[in-house]
């Protein structure tokens, strides 16, 4: 590992990072399967999240003549209790799914890594406070803790329903990194950064953090699926209604609103919203597991 | 094992309570909403009133007084339910205690049996998938768990509720038995609690049983790796032998520590799923609480899931000694 | 087949394939033992020599491949198997009743969640003997005891109480539980600490002294190999390129790389002038040099070494070496 006293950097140093970056990172993703299938959905709902509304037009006007009509060339997937085209619906809620699927994980992510490496570097006392206070976050159920938050404000952005979901996603890998902190730390090398006396912030940016990187990715995606599961669930009971075309607050109306599993004629309704959540969850859980595999070497097998 | 350990490990489990506890004090007393002011808006809706009047109603029914301060709230809290009282219930003006008595055993039955299903199952075919690794057989498996992790228990609810229940009408559209039957311990009875309970729990199961198939998978693929695996194949141990002993064994300690998890993982689970086919378990409980913002019994029931999972937690901690031999302490 | 030979090893290669490529690392092995001696394998880290074990038995790890050669092993009975051919049951049937291989590293080759006695049990069990649990209580103990381990407290504990030298011991007592014809151990001595290393030299040698047993054993250590072998094979590049009677190989070495490794050896007590490193560094077995293996850095090398591999070339009885230089 190289210990770099230079504090200039030149261009064709930062070229070479990029370069490594790409190679570390991004490279293997298009390379195994898995990931690679997944990557191909994520990207697909994202073009359908930011073109789609702009191909596929929303008229929420309700029209109680064209309550539940079939799929059709009019209406691909039918329209719903309110006469309004059901397609339309989820493509406009697209970006909605997307948003609180990747802040919350990112806002969490952030967090889960600064306590993470605090608590990881930390000695005696205060290093087990800061573990404890990890510890009791892990023991409360995060999803019936968001619901409890959810339900104590009277509306919310969707910035501020995502720090809401970030609270109660940070604390299982805050755990895991300052694990893994813990371990390196430990290695000879840490010790001979500080026996020369780098600065702190040297050893935890330069010698710790690229260790950590892989594990803070396959958390950073596994936490993405969650909160895909997490914001549909906290919408299907009626807690964040920001967006009437999020898929989970389409489920919400579908179901508890307007009953419409009940009705076999109907069931086309519910079962469209079901298909594009699945699909998105499929493909996060596609993802995770590439990535897993490739930054996990006991996983790979030899292709 | 001895004395001390128990005790110490009673000890943590007392902190956890405690600080879990004080959390969701913090969480309901000291956050930026404004409880009162969302009860009221339902209040208003609910029976035609003035904001003014359902204000004060709202301030009424939530008993706590925002002029006490804080710490004397916080010691009325913990004096309250050192006593084992939850308090009671805004919309049914029930004990909230009875309230979860009643609703706890739904919850209890629908969910160990989908803890079980979930580990009999996924373990079973995680470690066969394992051990045929990079075959057709473990890629089948494989793609069923990745299939399966992607269907959460409000979406495998309504799923199975549209196909088994609407279309083909195999199960009952909800509740927890048939009304007409005399609850008891007749043959009817149990058999219609039985029937009842089959949507729920594949709803509940689904998730779950992805996640020990892929858990376990990894595990036994990391497992199967090690040294001792294969010194084991070098005694020219049979495979049978290998795979129960060496692998399995090994590779279900990780998933064990993880049941406390999905303890957790279940109430989240349960609370979508029973509401969507209306079973009177306590997920079903908190679902329309949470609607009508019942506070009181929001609160009751969450500090009951709590409770639930620290002792889940504590009982595991007693157990994985002897499962684990390395955790034995001599 | 002829003579008393209980194991031939004929033109045995293996690779390992990797992202890269695949690394050879063990090219056409040519051995063979007779009953009752003791061969010791030499040669530095990552020569392949471990290899050649796992190959031979085939329990190479999940990349490796076996790309030729045969392995012939002379039973009871006369007969002889070739085990590069006979099917997986087998095999396995063989292996640990006839043949037992004690791996590297008795760290983790031991289940942590059973105590040591399970795994005498098991490998009983699986083999199909009916002995009682006294019996193998009793025998396991008495192995235990002779390897100089305190059987009873032994046989109880759990792998995580054991030190690594008592793992270690532990290993060779389950080799011997059947009284296998050939023991092959891995770099025996390698982890421990010089004291416990001439201790289990002692047991080994007694071990061999007393149950004549066949023993074949991979070493990175010269001098270990020099005390307890009859023969001695010495591994470079994943090539074999000189074998013979120990006493030959030693006092007489004919390949150049031989010559440089017996003369890097340090006596106790001679001058440092004397020891000369061989220059260089080893070969990378996933691009190996063309020709002979070790000519970048022989002494002697002629044109024709880095044109064309050699063969082996018999000089003696029982003393053949891979170099251009013997062509006669």
């Amino acid at each position: 590992m190289e210990v770099s006293m230079e504090k200039g950097r030149n261009k064709g140093d930062s070229r070479k990072k990029l370069k490594k970056v790409y190679t570390t990172y991004i490279r293997p993703l298009f390379m195994n399967r898995k990931s690679l299938l997944g990557l191909i959905i994520l990207t697909g709902f994202f073009i359908m999240g930011i073109f789609g509304p702009l191909i596929v037009p929303l008229n929420m006007e309700s029209d109680i003549s064209k309550r539940f009509l079939p799929p059709s060339k009019e209406h691909i997937l039918g329209t719903d209790y309110f006469g309004i085209d059901i397609f339309a619906q989820i493509v406009h809620g697209t970006w909605s799914v997307l948003v609180l699927a990747f802040l919350p994980s990112i806002f969490a992510i952030l967090m889960a890594i600064s306590i993470g490496i605090t608590a990881g570097y930390l000695k005696g006392i205060l290093g087990r406070i800061v573990n404890g206070i990890i510890d009791v976050f892990m023991t409360v159920p995060s999803f019936p803790a968001m619901l409890l938050m959810a339900a104590m404000f009277k509306s919310v952005n969707i910035v501020f329903a995502a720090f809401l979901m970030s609270i109660w996603m940070w604390a299982g890998p805050a755990k895991m990194i300052r694990a893994r902190v813990y371990s390196i730390r430990s290695m000879e090398f840490v010790e001979a950064a500080e026996l020369l006396e780098m600065p702190k912030s040297h050893i935890i940016f330069k010698e710790i953090t690229p260790h950590l990187m892989p594990y803070i990715f396959m958390q950073f995606v596994n936490m993405i699926k969650y909160s895909v599961g997490a914001s549909q669930g906290l919408m299907f009971l009626g807690l964040l209604k920001f967006n009437p075309c999020h898929w989970g607050a389409m489920l919400n109306i579908a179901v508890t609103q307007t009953g419409s599993i009940y009705l076999p004629f109907a069931i086309h309704y519910p079962l469209s919203i079901i298909f594009f959540i699945v699909l998105m969850l499929i493909g996060c859980t596609l993802l995770s597991y590439g990535v897993e595999e490739i930054f996990n070497p006991k996983l790979r097998t030899y292709e | 094992m001895g004395l001390k350990y128990v005790l110490k490990k009673f000890g943590i489990f007392i902190l956890f309570v405690w600080a879990a506890l004080s959390l969701t004090f913090i969480l309901v007393h000291l956050m930026p909403g404004d409880p009162a002011y969302v009860l009221a808006t339902v209040y208003m809706q609910q029976w035609n009133i003035k904001f003014e009047e359902a204000y004060k109603m709202a301030q009424e029914s939530l008993a706590w007084d925002p002029t006490k301060p804080i710490w004397i709230r916080y010691v009325e809290y913990f004096a309250n339910l050192l006593k084992g009282n939850l308090g009671e219930s805004i919309v049914y003006r029930e004990s909230i205690n009875k309230i979860v008595a009643k609703s706890i055993p739904w919850t209890i039955f629908i969910g160990s049996i989908s803890l079980f299903l979930a580990y009999m199952i996924g373990i079973y075919l995680g470690s066969y998938a394992a051990w045929r690794r990079g075959k057709a057989s473990d890629t089948s498996i494989f793609s069923l768990g990745i299939v399966l992790s992607s269907f959460p228990s409000f979406v495998m609810a309504v799923f199975i509720l549209i196909f088994l229940g609407v279309k083909f009408k195999l199960i009952p559209l909800g509740g927890a038995y048939s009304e007409w039957i005399d609850p008891g311990f007749t043959p009817e009875f149990i058999g219609s609690v039985l029937y009842h309970a089959i949507g729920p729990v594949i709803a509940l199961s689904a998730e779950n049983i992805a996640i020990y198939i892929l858990g376990m998978r990894n595990s036994a693929v990391s497992v199967i790796q090690e040294d001792f695996v294969n010194f084991a194949v070098m005694r020219g141990l049979k495979n049978k032998t290998i795979s129960r002993k060496y692998v399995r064994k090994p590779a279900i300690l990780p998933l064990i520590t993880n049941l406390a998890a999905s303890v957790g993982f279940l109430f989240g689970g349960a609370t979508l799923a029973e509401t969507i086919f209306r079973y009177p378990g306590i997920g079903y409980q908190f679902g329309t609480a949470l609607g009508m913002r019942d506070y009181p019994l929001i609160v009751g029931l969450f500090t009951v899931q709590i409770l639930a999972v620290l002792i889940a937690m504590f009982f595991i901690e007693l157990i994985y000694p002897l499962v684990d031999p390395r955790a034995r302490e001599r | 087949m002829n003579d008393s030979k209980i194991l031939r090893i004929e033109n045995l290669s293996a690779v390992y394939l990797v992202r890269e490529g695949s690394i050879k690392a063990a090219v056409d092995i040519n051995l063979d033992m007779e009953e009752g001696t003791i061969t010791a394998i030499v040669g530095e880290s990552a020569s392949g020599k471990s290899t050649i074990l796992e190959a031979m038995t085939r329990s190479l790890p999940p990349n490796g491949r076996i790309i030729g050669g045969n392995v012939y092993y002379r039973r009871d009975n006369g007969d002889y198997v070739n085990l590069m051919e006979i099917k997986e049951e087998e095999l396995r049937k063989l292996r640990w009743s006839e043949i037992a291989l004690v791996p590297q590293a008795a760290q983790n080759a031991l289940n942590p969640t059973i105590r040591i006695f399970d795994h005498f049990v098991d490998t009983v069990e699986d083999h199909g003997y009916n002995w009682k649990t006294k019996e193998i209580w009793d025998k396991a103990s008495n192995l235990l005891d002779m390897i100089g381990l305190d059987g009873n407290r032994v046989l109880r504990s759990f792998p995580h109480e054991l030190s690594g030298g008592m793992r270690q011991r532990t290993l060779i007592a389950l080799s011997l539980l059947f009284d296998p014809r050939i023991l092959i151990l891995d770099e025996p001595t390698s982890a421990l600490d010089v004291l416990t290393q001439a201790r289990l030299i002692r047991v080994l040698d007694e071990i061999h002294s007393k149950l004549k047993i066949t023993m074949i054993f991979v070493t990175h250590d010269l001098p270990v190999a020099a005390e307890l072998a009859d023969y001695m094979s010495v591994i470079y590049g994943g090539n074999l390129m000189e074998r013979g009677r120990t006493e030959d190989v030693i006092g007489d070495p004919k390949h150049p790389y031989t010559k440089a490794l017996v003369s890097s050896l340090m006596s106790v007590v001679g001058s440092i002038e004397k020891i000369k490193p061989i220059p260089g560094e080893p070969p990378s077995l996933l691009n190996p040099p063309k020709g002979c293996v070790f000519h970048p850095r022989c002494p002697f090398k002629m044109d024709r070494c880095s044109k064309e591999s050699p063969p082996l070339f018999k000089i003696d009885e029982d003393h053949y070496v891979r170099c251009w230089l013997y062509e006669e």
